[in-house]
């Protein structure tokens, strides 16, 4: 078994010299998504998805002024969708969003949205000023088409 | 519970360090490149700027260092780069790439001398810098003491470990990678599945839910304990495939688990992303891959980049 382990290390550092052509590259491709499929001892298939993210995430903040109510999770998702619907009228409110995730202190959030309808759901947030009469501001922190990029931000790093 | 050799192969992923206010001609000087760059596998990014709005440097383990600077700095400093693939019609962005262990690049030569006017005289750069250095043997001098003249900070690479009860994984099948209805879930799924973990987003909503309709790929099971450790910090290629040896040796021993995997993110402002590949922010500057190694030690590689950079390898 160790044996085994080795060599299949051995062929892990081989991954990283094969190079492939790249057929038509286009700038304007929005994401790329590579497997690698490895079954010892034959090099298995290789998987390029281009363009093909059916999601998009964002990670969002809620700027409120101090002081007053702060909403809740369903109210949250009610703001998403008043803002969709100010902007892009009813057939925008019904642009499938989902809060992944809300956290009520710090009035953050992850949303995920459908790949076509993130310029919709992007432009929405934007311009919505107001919250209950109260002025209020989103802010997009980050955007990507894979949900794990969002649980590392190298430019959150802090190092003092 | 984890072996206690992968516990310390995660306790020694090796320090890296910060330098303020480092010139960028002290990494092309002679002493800098016979102490460092040609003993081992030297590595520096530039820390705190911004690859879409700053200058930005790196130096690649091959003892290439990168600049990636914008139009006015190019001019000012007079060495010879290309124009960035990413900067359209109107070019504001140039990439410069000084070969340090090229053959003629020696303090007799003309271009050596160049450099070191341009980045010392003509257009002095500096950056804060993150640095790290790896090699075999263990004679030499360190880091530390090459750059105790400057601000230079050791620092340990953040560790948080957290156990996950009662998690629906998704099924897989290392010979799968699309996935059967049933049977098992593709790559794909599984890659978002990471994000929702890695997220603490909910699994278990219902379709009809009103906030979110995200739920763990089908099929899955539920497991009882998984085994979740994050480390930040600028970590080495080299320290990585460490990591990855054990937890293939995980494997070793007979274990309940089905597949494990590791994941490394990329720095969204490196100037490049795979190899020397030229790399851009747009609009996340994300570069990441994910192993997923199989009990019959099968592995995938997922490799995930958005626009602003090459197909990965």
């Amino acid at each position: 078994m160790q044996r085994q382990a080795q060599k299949f290390c051995a062929l892990l550092k081989s991954v990283s010299c094969v190079s492939l052509a790249n057929p038509g590259w286009d700038s304007t491709v929005s994401s790329v998504f590579v497997t690698w499929c490895q079954t010892a001892p034959s090099p298995g298939p290789r998987r390029v998805l281009r363009r093909a993210a059916e999601h998009h995430y964002l990670r969002v903040r809620l700027e409120l002024p101090d002081g007053g109510a702060r909403p809740n999770a369903a109210q949250f998702k009610q703001l998403v969708v008043t803002a969709l619907r100010e902007l892009h009228g009813e057939v925008g409110a019904a642009l499938p969003v989902d809060v992944l995730t809300y956290e009520e202190k710090t009035l953050s959030a992850i949303l995920r949205v459908i790949s076509s309808g993130l310029v919709k759901l992007w432009s929405a947030l934007t311009l919505l000023g107001f919250y209950q009469n109260r002025r209020c501001a989103f802010r997009v922190l980050q955007t990507s088409p894979f949900l794990l990029a969002l649980s590392g931000n190298s430019r959150e790093l802090v190092l003092d | 519970m984890l072996p206690e050799v992968l516990k310390s192969t995660i306790a020694d992923i090796g320090e890296y360090y910060l330098v303020r206010n480092l010139p960028v001609h002290e990494l092309v000087t002679q002493e800098f490149i016979d102490a460092f760059v040609k003993k081992g596998s030297c590595y520096a990014l530039t820390y705190k700027t911004k690859i879409d709005q700053d200058n930005t440097a790196a130096l690649l383990p091959n003892g290439k260092l990168i600049l990636s600077v914008d139009k006015d700095t190019y001019e000012e400093l007079g060495l010879q780069g290309r124009p960035s693939q990413y900067s359209g019609k109107k070019v504001m962005r140039y990439i410069i790439t000084i070969d340090l262990t090229d053959a003629g690049f020696h303090p007799e030569s003309k271009k050596y001398n160049r450099v070191l006017w341009a980045l010392r005289e003509k257009k002095p750069l500096e950056f804060d810098f993150l640095l790290a250095w790896y090699n075999t043997g263990a004679e030499g001098s360190t880091l530390m003491s090459y750059f105790s003249k400057n601000q230079i900070q050791a620092l340990k690479p953040k560790i948080t470990f957290s156990t996950l009860r009662d998690l629906q994984c998704p099924v897989l099948k290392s010979n799968d990678l699309q996935g059967k209805p049933e049977e098992s879930c593709s790559t794909e799924e599984l890659f978002e599945w990471l994000g929702a973990v890695l997220n603490e987003v909910s699994l278990d909503n219902k379709s009809s839910s009103f906030l979110s309709t995200y739920c763990c790929p089908e099929p899955n099971t539920v497991v009882e304990k998984a085994f979740l450790c994050t480390i930040t910090g600028f970590i080495i290629p080299e320290k990585i495939i460490q990591l990855l040896e054990q937890l293939c040796c995980y494997f070793g021993e007979p274990k309940l688990a089905y597949w494990l995997t590791l994941t490394v993110h990329g720095f969204a402002d490196s100037p490049v992303s795979w190899r020397e590949v030229e790399h851009g922010f747009h609009k996340g500057g994300e570069n990441l891959y994910n192993f997923v190694i199989f009990r019959n030690l099968d592995y995938w590689l997922q490799m995930a980049v958005v626009a602003h950079d090459d197909c990965p390898p």
